[in-house]
């Protein structure tokens, strides 16, 4: 499983352009959403905060494997939207990358990778990507 | 999901074996099943192989989740489960590196055996295939746009894209073959295996809604009824092992007419109304109605309403679709290993309830969606939803489910492109 960490607000925000950018959002729904950086709820709040400081959110997909093809086939973009903050791991962002060519990717989550623990101390740390 | 590749040919794994040990062949069923090395249809070939060269198999060990701390744990302690790990000396899995450790640590009295090599995360499509997309740091892959097919990776870090069996000059044939009658055809079939597992092999197609493979079976859905010649009425050919000189018909009349009316009588039980179900043209139960040609219930209906669970982050429940096969209940049992799924209630009040009649967000379910993948018609679905709107309102996705395409996405099938 993927672990993942949040990226701050004000660096996803930062990426985003008040006036010509119209957002989608999408989670996905598996080991981010275990991860607690992404699923419904977090959806739901990065949304209402970016709307807030006058984003133009347009709608969100909650979406069980975005790096499974056939799971991203469910998420219709609507003709205006022009950027996706996506609270996925990076391929997650990758396969959304690859299917919605041209569009602005902004990643709400960071891998941290698997955890790997050493069989006699159980000392544990995250083995990362290259992204 | 993570990209693992095997790292050791055939010809290395026996050598990490005795031909005392008694061996649990364990595997995840989510990430590697698709990078082509894990899953039912593995175990079963590696079982295979190992048995046909004197090696002792006991168990076939299939997890929702194999890098889940808590549903590893649970293998210990599980009353069903326990004493065959007690009795295994070896454990050999197929799992990404995360899924070896964490085995490792819940048996350390045991040799685990670690098959694979983890490079990082990575694509499935049914057009591209598996592809490595975001490497991990130790790894000599950069990330590319689009991904780095399986076979590349595998020939620039020595590994194999493919399962052991690709290891062999020629393929195994089946060990302990006694010959049965197949609606007047002559068959090898392996003595002592599951009748309807055998005849499908053989190409007889038997229809069934309760059984699937890697659960134990339970002939619940009676479809799979067939004769066998010298026994008394009609069997469950998915819970009759296979005997050498059976003469078994799969279909006539009379089985086709038994058929159509316990599938009417399905109909009749529940709401099941395709144009509201997610599960669409991939419900086991509404091809079967076509196959049959079944127009509607013959007999009167009084259904009513029950309430649909959606309390879980993940999982939906809609008991108005359950034809109460039992499939999410073993796979439950079987396959997570939480037992948080079972029926209650008696007769037209049955249904199939999380935890002690609990909603589902307060039972004691992990989300490895061990049951939707079990789930034959549109009754326990992923949770996919789309929102809008001022108050981002929740819809609900009938779009592609995972559950839907799963068998598409057999390495087989899509490895090599």
């Amino acid at each position: 499983m993927n672990r993942t960490r949040a990226v701050k607000y004000e660096v996803i925000a930062g990426q985003l352009d008040k006036d010509k950018d119209i957002v989608s959002l999408v989670s996905c729904n598996t080991c981010v959403r275990l991860g607690k950086t992404g699923g419904a709820e977090k959806m739901k709040q990065l949304a209402l905060k970016l709307r807030e400081e006058g984003y133009q959110i347009r709608d969100g997909f909650l979406i069980t494997f975005p790096c499974w093809d056939h799971c991203l086939e469910n998420v219709s973009l609507q003709p205006s939207v022009n950027a996706v903050v996506v609270l996925g791991c990076s391929c997650g962002c990758a396969n959304i990358a690859t299917r919605f060519p041209g569009l602005k990717i902004v990643p709400a989550v960071m891998d941290r990778g698997t955890v790997v623990e050493d069989l006699v101390t159980h000392k544990k740390a995250f083995r990362g990507t290259k992204r | 999901m993570i990209i693992s590749l095997r790292t050791i040919t055939y010809d290395e794994l026996k050598k990490k074996l005795t031909p005392e040990d008694k061996i649990v062949l364990w595997s995840c069923n989510t990430c590697i099943r698709f990078s082509g090395l894990g899953g039912i249809s593995r175990l079963r070939v590696l079982e295979n192989m190992l048995e046909n060269d004197g090696y002792h198999v006991i168990r076939k060990e299939l997890l929702g989740v194999a890098c889940v701390e808590e549903l590893v744990e649970d293998r210990k302690i599980d009353e069903d489960k326990k004493e065959i790990f007690k009795e295994a000396t070896a454990i050999i899995v197929l799992g990404c590196e995360e899924a070896w450790e964490r085995a490792a640590i819940a048996f350390p009295d045991k040799n685990v055996i670690q098959v694979t090599r983890s490079f990082g995360f990575g694509n499935i499509s049914e057009e591209r295939g598996v592809r490595l997309t975001n490497p991990f740091e130790d790894t000599a892959f950069e990330p590319v746009p689009g991904g780095i097919p399986l076979e590349e990776v595998a020939k620039k870090s020595g590994t194999f894209h493919t399962f052991f069996d690709a290891d062999l000059k020629e393929p195994r044939t089946k060990t302990h073959l006694v010959e049965i009658v197949v609606d007047g055809k002559k068959i090898m079939a392996k003595d002592g295996a599951n009748l309807m597992e055998e005849c499908q092999e053989n190409g007889f197609s038997i229809p069934n809604l309760c059984y699937m493979k890697g659960l134990s079976p339970s002939g619940a859905c009676r479809l799979c009824l067939v004769k066998i010649k010298g026994r008394r009425g009609l069997v469950a050919s998915c819970c009759t092992p296979v005997e050498k000189g059976l003469e078994i018909t799969t279909e006539d009349d009379e089985i086709k007419e038994y058929r159509r009316i316990t599938l009417e009588l399905l109909l009749t039980t529940q709401e099941h109304n395709c144009l509201l179900c997610v599960k669409d043209e991939n419900c086991q139960l509404r091809s079967l109605i076509k196959e049959y040609n079944i127009e509607g219930p013959r007999f009167g209906r009084n259904i009513e309403i029950l309430p649909i669970d959606e309390t879980s982050e993940a999982i939906i429940k809609d008991p108005n679709r359950c034809i109460h096969c039992g499939r999410c209940v073993r796979a439950c049992d079987e396959v997570a290993g939480k037992h948080n799924l079972s029926f209650a209630n008696r007769g037209k009040k049955v249904e199939i309830v999380t935890g002690l009649n609990k909603p589902w967000a307060d039972s004691d379910c992990a989300t490895c969606l061990a049951c939707v993948y079990a789930c034959p018609t549109g009754a326990i679905f992923e949770k996919m939803l789309t929102f809008d709107g001022k108050e981002w309102k929740a819809r609900k996705l009938y779009g592609h489910y995972y559950c839907d395409r799963s068998h598409l996405l057999r390495p087989e099938n899509n490895s090599q492109k």
